[in-house]
């Protein structure tokens, strides 16, 4: 009894102190934030009862492309469990989105490495896409290709890409005419180092798009050890922990499309294992930030001084590792408001047995791995994520995440090569898996590497492309057919880079603010399209749509009339509120 | 002085004083004080029955708690000193086992039985490989039961011990072969997968153990946890749950039961749940524990204070938990305390590379079981945290591997200089002086 008495009585001491505590400094704690100006629409309601409504359009849409990776060569190689990207953009500016896709390459027995051609197919008026590489001139084997950023680099309004991989990367320049040409060299860019993910920002706040490019390890065939697979005698591929880092690098602009390698002159790190990059304001305080997600070693946050110098703040930030203090094998990336406080947050996908990581934004430069509160620690701890994306699927008002998931080693132990895509929607507390429909694409494992999103057919929902290893590609059409109010704004710089990438777009509405913001690279190896996207349930009437530009012009438009697809065009005059290109009205 | 009738000392006046009747009565006297000791003895001999035959089962904990109530006569018979030898020996700890196996031999025990714990001792210790010889000898002579079972288990706890993973695989499985239905070759089986990292094969060896004895107490705990690692959280809570009903004061399921509880978003039940692990007398590592999941808890509920007191409290209980060193670094940088908030990542990030590293090295240890630098520097990276037996048991094996190992050396003398043994300290200061460091095997990258 006097132990009990005893036990008892360390508990209260235990409870009164921490709550003499929490009730003292209560007001010195951060504010809580407005989490309820939206109401969450929780995964029972009419919108999301349907659950996971996508299907696998691609064969019959007319894309019917695999990305290759040479594993029938045997090598076993860290080369092969990379994968490809694809890139959602309006190469010929009809008004639709075309897609570009990696091809991979090819190893031969006597360890040769060859690329395989990416492919481009031209948007058919949301009714079909049709392959046009042979006509665009990009079909070059040169480089055994991994991912895709797409970006206007010579600001002549017709988008241009570069195609990362294992040596020198391509930079194809739209000629305006349907062809390419590629001038990565010529251009400056030249650098034999393995590249993942790359994006296109304007860094220096000189108005022109400059390159961070993401590199990986030192593996070649001349540093490629044997790796004992589950059973003895059985190769299986190396881990990243076998190899050293590669030093990433950032090109800067030179205003006349020619760039230079200015890696030291923003203080990048000499280390990292690059896969996914994304470039987004994330204090926000006007200039682009950059996010690198790193395989097995802390990922970064270089924070920008607004002249296109860096520095690297992950730890001290609280994104550099998870909540366990350690790094983790981090592949895809996305910028999130999942709590719609209007803070953006870090979205990472990572390697079996970790969570994938959900950093929320604290407000005060600090971030906060919350991926067990959200459920998410629960639910990824058994995939390998790579591509993925945090949007409103579903139309319900709020964002969810899609993850493209599938293992990078021959003989895996905890999970399977082949593994099942994930689409989680949030309920307002936590992320719940959504159920798939039985023989459906979420419902079939598969390797999954690369995933962007576009609402290619313009119907008001997201669509989403994704990139296997071995395996045809994914054109998953958007089924959930919810007839909410829905918002896309593509936004054109003038002062600013003409991607207006770092812009930050405030749609305010009857039920509170929702915050999107154009952000270079994210996802995998991948690029999603630019277009700002806002699905509004039938009871949220918009009042205002504000667009803080990176030049510092903040642009206030009247949103109560507007919906479907709207492009505006950066004032040349800082407060103006003109600025109408187009709208396509539902 | 009159006795009354009712008196308890009352004896009926015909058969008092007379000579022949007093002689019967101090016959009657003397048998039943001879039958007082003897049922002494009896119930003495029925007690060490009770913990040989706990024992036999495998049953150390409940042995040596029949030991421990035993009374203070009984624990100065050599028999009692064996038996908590044996059971001390088999529950892990070496010391107390010494101590007891010395006074039994001492008390005048058999001889070759004391000689043979004595033996298993020091197998189990790590130095299996100067002795499995002997020990494998003695199986093959043919010895009883009994014995030939804890030779086994000395030897697989001797392997792991000393990371011979293959060697323990196979006494395993010659073991698990023998005794198909003994429990034991599974729990041990199911350790050593854990430690290579094979979670499948692991759950399956406990759920072995399960089979065997539905009510095994670690085998839950141990599936639970593993269950819980790969967020089965439903399975793993029913474990936990399972473990609790069989004993409510069990702290490392109730842990585990409250993360279970927050990971499935049930947050207010994990926390109470927590709260009753509080009440418990628990070992620092577990009390800071619970108090590191409140902490975080009141972190992601945006109650900076509270995580930061929660937090505190918990890393000073253990200061070797990186994670609550990280989250207190969110929780003081969040209330502007940047200084602190730099401190804590500092030691999160100091504490996780040595992990890193001890994972790597003990990985390595495994395919290269003969390599002393690595085990003594497995050793030296558990010293560093504090963890003083644990390292010294990897600096023992890196001796025995190379007996004039410096670094070994030092590093032993660094231990027995801090557990207060002058002399152990001086001596193996001595060999480490009188053998200069031969080149690292390690890369240079390596060698942190």
């Amino acid at each position: 009894m006097i132990r009990l008495f005893f036990r008892v009585k360390k508990l209260a001491a235990w409870v009164v102190a921490a709550s003499m505590i929490a009730a003292g400094c209560r007001q010195q704690s951060s504010p809580i934030a407005p989490a309820a100006v939206v109401p969450h629409h929780s995964p029972d309601n009419a919108a999301t009862a349907n659950a996971c409504l996508f299907t696998d359009r691609a064969a019959s849409l007319g894309m019917e492309f695999t990305y290759v990776n040479g594993s029938e060569a045997n090598h076993c190689t860290i080369l092969e469990s990379m994968g490809g990207g694809v890139a959602w953009s309006d190469f010929d500016r009809d008004g639709w989105l075309d897609l570009i896709v990696t091809g991979g390459g090819k190893l031969t027995a006597d360890k040769s490495i060859s690329g395989c051609a990416s492919a481009l197919y031209r948007n058919l008026g949301g009714h079909g896409f049709s392959a046009v590489s042979r006509s665009a001139g990009i079909e070059s084997t040169a480089l055994y290709s991994h991912g895709v950023a797409i970006g206007d680099f010579d600001n002549d309004g017709f988008l241009d890409f570069l195609v990362t991989g294992y040596g020198q990367p391509q930079l194809w320049q739209n000629m305006g005419d349907g062809t390419f040409r590629e001038i990565a060299r010529s251009a400056g860019i030249a650098n034999s180092l393995w590249s993942t993910s790359a994006g296109w920002a304007d860094l220096n706040g000189d108005g022109n798009l400059d390159l961070y490019l993401a590199h990986y390890v030192n593996w070649s065939f001349q540093n490629h050890p044997f790796c004992q697979g589950t059973d003895a005698g059985d190769r299986d591929i190396c881990p990243p922990q076998t190899f050293e880092p590669l030093p990433h690098s950032v090109y800067y602009s030179q205003g006349d499309g020619a760039f230079r390698d200015s890696s030291s002159f923003a203080g990048l790190r000499a280390d990292g294992k690059g896969l996914g990059v994304l470039l987004c304001d994330i204090e926000p305080d006007g200039d682009v930030d950059i996010y690198v997600a790193n395989d097995t070693t802390e990922n970064f946050l270089y924070l920008n001084d607004g002249e296109g110098r860096f520095e690297e703040s992950g730890v001290s930030r609280g994104v550099a590792v998870d909540d366990n203090g350690l790094p983790n094998g981090s592949m895809g990336v996305d910028l999130c408001d999942f709590n719609r406080d209007g803070k953006p947050d870090i979205w990472v996908t990572n390697y079996e047995r970790e969570s994938f990581a959900m950093y929320r934004n604290e407000g005060n430069g600090q971030f906060l791995h919350v991926s067990q509160r959200l459920g998410i620690t629960n639910l990824a701890g058994l995939f390998v994520g790579f591509g993925t994306a945090c949007e409103d699927f579903d139309s319900d008002g709020d964002q969810d995440l899609m993850i493209a998931n599938g293992h990078v080693i021959k003989f895996p132990s905890i999970s399977p090569r082949r593994q099942l895509p994930l689409l989680l929607q949030y309920d307002g507390q936590r992320f719940e898996r959504a159920p798939s429909a039985s023989g459906s694409y979420f419902d079939e494992p598969h390797e999954g590497r690369g995933l962007a999103t576009a609402d290619y057919d313009s119907d008001g929902d997201l669509d989403v492309a994704i990139s296997h290893l071995n395996e045809p590609l994914a054109l998953l059409v958007n089924e959930f057919h919810v007839h909410n109010r829905w918002l896309s704004v593509v936004l054109i710089g003038t002062r600013s880079n003409r991607d207006a990438v770092g812009a930050r777009a405030e749609l305010k509405t009857s039920a509170g603010t929702l915050v999107r913001q154009v952000t270079g690279g994210g996802s995998y190896l991948s690029h999603s399209s630019r277009a700002l996207n806002f699905a509004l349930p039938d009871q949220v009437q918009p009042h205002s749509l504000v667009i803080h530009w990176p030049a510092g012009a903040v642009q206030k438009i009247d949103a109560s009339s507007l919906s479907g697809q709207v492009t505006l065009i950066e004032p040349v005059a800082t407060g103006s509120s003109s600025g109408f290109s187009r709208q396509v009205p539902r | 002085m009159a006795l009354d009738r009712r008196s308890w000392l009352w004896i009926p006046g015909r058969l008092w004083p007379s000579g022949r009747r007093a002689i019967l009565l101090a016959i009657l006297a003397g048998s039943l004080i001879l039958l007082a000791c003897l049922s002494g003895r009896m119930w003495h001999w029925y007690r060490l029955s009770a913990v040989d035959r706990a024992l036999r089962s495998g049953d150390w904990q409940s042995a040596i708690a029949m030991l421990e109530r035993t009374d203070q006569r009984g624990q100065n018979s050599a028999q009692w000193h064996y038996l908590a030898g044996r059971a001390y020996r088999r529950s892990g700890n070496a010391v107390l086992a010494e101590q007891h196996l010395a006074r039994a031999a001492e008390y005048g025990w058999n001889g070759e039985e004391v000689r043979l714990q004595q033996l298993l001792l020091q197998a189990q210790g790590g130095q299996i490989k100067s002795l499995e010889g002997q020990l494998a000898e003695r199986l093959q002579a043919g010895v009883d039961d009994t014995s030939a079972e804890e030779i086994y288990e000395s030897m697989a706890r001797g392997y792991l011990a000393s990371y011979h993973i293959a060697d323990a695989l196979k006494c395993l499985k010659f073991w698990g072969d023998w005794q198909p239905n003994n429990p034991l070759p599974h729990l041990w089986r199911a350790d050593l997968y854990q430690r290579i990292e094979k979670r499948e094969a692991a759950m399956e060896e406990y759920e072995q153990v399960l089979a065997l004895r539905p009510r095994h107490a670690e085998a839950s705990l141990k599936l639970a946890q593993l269950r819980l690692e790969l967020s089965d959280l439903t399975s793993a809570a029913g474990l936990f749950q399972a473990c609790l009903d069989q004993d409510s004061e069990n702290a490392e399921a109730l842990l585990g039961l409250a993360e279970c509880r927050a990971r499935q978003g049930l947050g207010d039940q994990s926390q109470a749940l927590l709260y009753d692990a509080l009440l418990l007398d628990l070992t620092p590592g577990k009390a800071a524990a619970a108090l590191a999941r409140l902490g975080q808890a009141a972190l992601e509920e945006r109650d900076d204070a509270r995580a930061i007191y929660f937090l505190e409290k918990s890393v000073a209980l253990d200061p070797r938990e990186a994670k609550s060193h990280l989250t207190l670094a969110s929780a003081l940088a969040t209330v502007g305390d940047d200084q602190e908030a730099q401190r804590h990542r500092n030691a999160a990030r100091e504490l996780t590379d040595q992990h890193t590293r001890l994972v790597s090295v003990t990985r390595r240890i495994a395919t290269e079981p003969n390599n002393a630098d690595l085990r003594c520097e497995a050793g030296l990276i558990l010293m560093k945290q504090g963890l003083l037996p644990a390292g010294a048991a990897w600096l023992k094996s890196a001796v025995q591997i190379d007996p004039n190992h410096q670094a070994a050396h030092r590093g032993l003398a660094e231990f027995y200089t801090r557990i207060g043994q002058p002399d152990q300290a001086r001596r193996h200061q001595q060999i480490a002086g009188q053998h200069p460091a031969p080149p690292s095997t390690l890369p240079v990258d390596e060698q942190g």
